[in-house]
């Protein structure tokens, strides 16, 4: 292990000393923090993968039942129902804090208006096999939007366990050894030092007889 | 008219009849392994189908359409009184005004989804809705743009569009099955009419709607009073068939969907046995002489044929079970 380029002296001594003690400390918390972050990541990686199944299965079929009718129509006429949205939804976008790391917290609200609005398409050139997939994907929007709030919340304390990681493993492996170490270069190093200096003085004293 | 008249067209009907799928096409088509086979097989027959393109972007109503298209071309040049035709292309012109009303009261660029088929060029549509005024127009179109654009610059509504154009479109052709006077096409647009409505009302109380929606979405050229259907439905579908419908002549398939459900009608079972009403009735007037019922079949028979092979084209492609395929076809014409 590399040893810092510093010199020997007993300022450099006790300076190293501070920073080895606020590494070891930092590293204590990155560490608690890492394995905070993995706790909480765990949790929502289980509910994200529930949730994503459930999503699939039913957008799944929904969609095989929007093929079907699709194919009893002509594509510009549905095309033509659905080129101007009936619904406006608002997206309020909120941060929620999870260990630092700020995740989104979204709320869907479809305008009150919109709601009253009871025709959604024209009847005349849609069939009831349309009405039925419309519906299952209705069904399906709130599901999907908390999908993707929670795969972005993934996403996001994924990287930062990655950060964390990376910090903890710095501190560990590189950092505090190399402080341990050139700390004990410093201290045998003075030692030494110390040894010779005494040495010295043995032998001027001896000279001196 | 003179009945006459449509005496040359039905002789050329008959090589028409020619062209479409047969049975077995249809069977052949349903057996491919894939989509290529199935366009293959599509390719030998009448559709200008390009198989490499049809594949690679999956357009199957480019071709599609352009058959129709042509075949409706055909059918204006031949036939005495376009308005025989306009029966069947209203419904396109109709979906083109919506398209333009859409545009204009939104703004977007919808321009892709207008289709060339119809009496009236696409750019005459375009004018009414920008000017709200026509001269070429039949005045029932013209009084159905204005009363949308009316109703949508008080109220904001986009889809004043689709009701307005919906019910407009069956007054259109009731005024066309008026002046055409003709006992089979009243009581084929009789039976169109009142059938629409039933599927709209049954699939409205599905989907738990109002009162006041039926009353919006519900046509009042029909043989049936949109009155007595609305007051029937507080009943539920199956009232609505019992009072209203047991006295026309195609009560009978009508009694078979109310045998298999118990208290609610299965939308998808009825779009198709309406489909099977309106085919038995084409059925009976397509060997007819005389008149302009073969053309009126023999449009039916185009535009079903061109949904069973989107069908089949779309299923194919989406691997979809024959079975399902088979289940949601439409009759084939046979001659």
């Amino acid at each position: 292990m590399a040893r810092l380029n510093v010199k020997p002296t007993r300022m450099e001594l006790a300076n190293l000393k501070s920073r080895l003690s606020i590494s070891t400390r930092g590293h204590k918390l990155l560490k608690d923090k890492q394995d905070e972050l993995m706790r909480q990541f765990i949790i929502l990686i289980r509910k994200n993968n529930e949730l994503r199944k459930e999503v699939e299965e039913e957008l799944t079929e929904a969609m095989k039942a929007f093929v079907v009718a699709k194919s009893l129509l002509n594509e510009s006429f549905i095309e033509e129902l659905f080129a101007v949205p009936d619904k406006s939804v608002t997206l309020d976008i909120q941060e929620k804090n999870i260990m630092s790391v700020m995740v989104p917290e979204m709320n869907f609200s479809v305008n009150e208006d919109d709601k009253d609005a009871e025709l959604q398409y024209g009847l005349l050139n849609s069939n009831s096999e349309l009405d039925d997939s419309i519906e299952r994907i209705n069904k399906i929007l709130p599901k999907l939007l908390e999908l993707s709030e929670i795969e972005k919340s993934c996403q996001l304390m994924a990287d930062e366990i990655e950060k964390t990681r990376r910090r903890v493993n710095a501190l560990e492996h590189l950092k505090i050894p190399q402080l341990k170490e050139t700390i004990h270069y410093i201290e045998m190093k003075l030692e030494e030092d110390e040894r010779a200096s005494i040495t010295r003085i043995m032998k001027v004293k001896d000279m001196g007889q | 008219m003179q009945d006459t008249q449509y005496k040359g067209v039905n002789t050329q009907l008959r090589i028409y009849e020619t062209k479409l799928l047969t049975r077995e096409d249809f069977e052949k088509m349903l057996r491919a392994e894939d989509l290529a086979e199935a366009l293959d097989v599509l390719k030998s027959t009448d559709y200008p189908v390009d198989v490499t393109e049809a594949i690679e972007h999956k357009n199957f109503d480019k071709f599609l359409l352009s058959h129709l298209k042509d075949m409706y071309n055909e059918l204006y040049q031949v036939t005495p009184d376009s308005e025989v035709i306009q029966i069947h292309t209203l419904r396109y012109s109709y979906h083109n005004l919506k398209v333009l009303l859409k545009q204009r009261f939104t703004g977007m660029d919808l321009e892709h989804l207008l289709i060339p088929i119809g009496k009236y060029p696409v750019t005459t549509l375009r004018n009414l809705v920008n000017t709200e005024q026509s001269e070429k127009l039949n005045p029932i179109m013209v009084e159905g743009v204005t009363e949308a654009i009316a109703d949508y610059e008080t109220y904001k509504r986009v889809e004043a569009a689709d009701v307005f154009m919906d019910t407009y479109y069956y007054k259109h052709m009731r005024t066309i099955t008026d002046r055409l006077n003709d006992p089979t096409i009243t009581k084929m647009a009789d039976a169109i009419i009142d059938l629409d409505n039933l599927s709209t009302v049954v699939r409205s109380i599905n989907q738990k709607k109002s009162r006041s929606f039926l009353h919006t979405v519900l046509s009042s050229s029909g043989s049936i009073s949109k009155h007595a259907i609305i007051e029937a439905a507080q009943e539920g579908s199956i009232a609505v068939l019992n009072q209203l419908y047991m006295e026309k002549p195609y009560a009978k398939k009508l009694e078979d969907i109310m045998v298999s459900s118990k208290n609610d009608i299965d939308p998808m079972v009825l779009d198709k046995v309406i489909d099977e009403i309106v085919h038995d009735l084409m059925d009976e007037a397509k060997l007819q002489a005389f008149g302009p019922m073969p053309v009126m079949a023999y449009m039916f028979a185009l535009e079903k044929e061109i949904t069973n092979i989107r069908l089949i084209l779309v299923g194919k492609d989406n691997k979809i079970d024959n079975a399902i395929i088979r289940e949601r076809m439409r009759p084939i014409y046979e001659s």
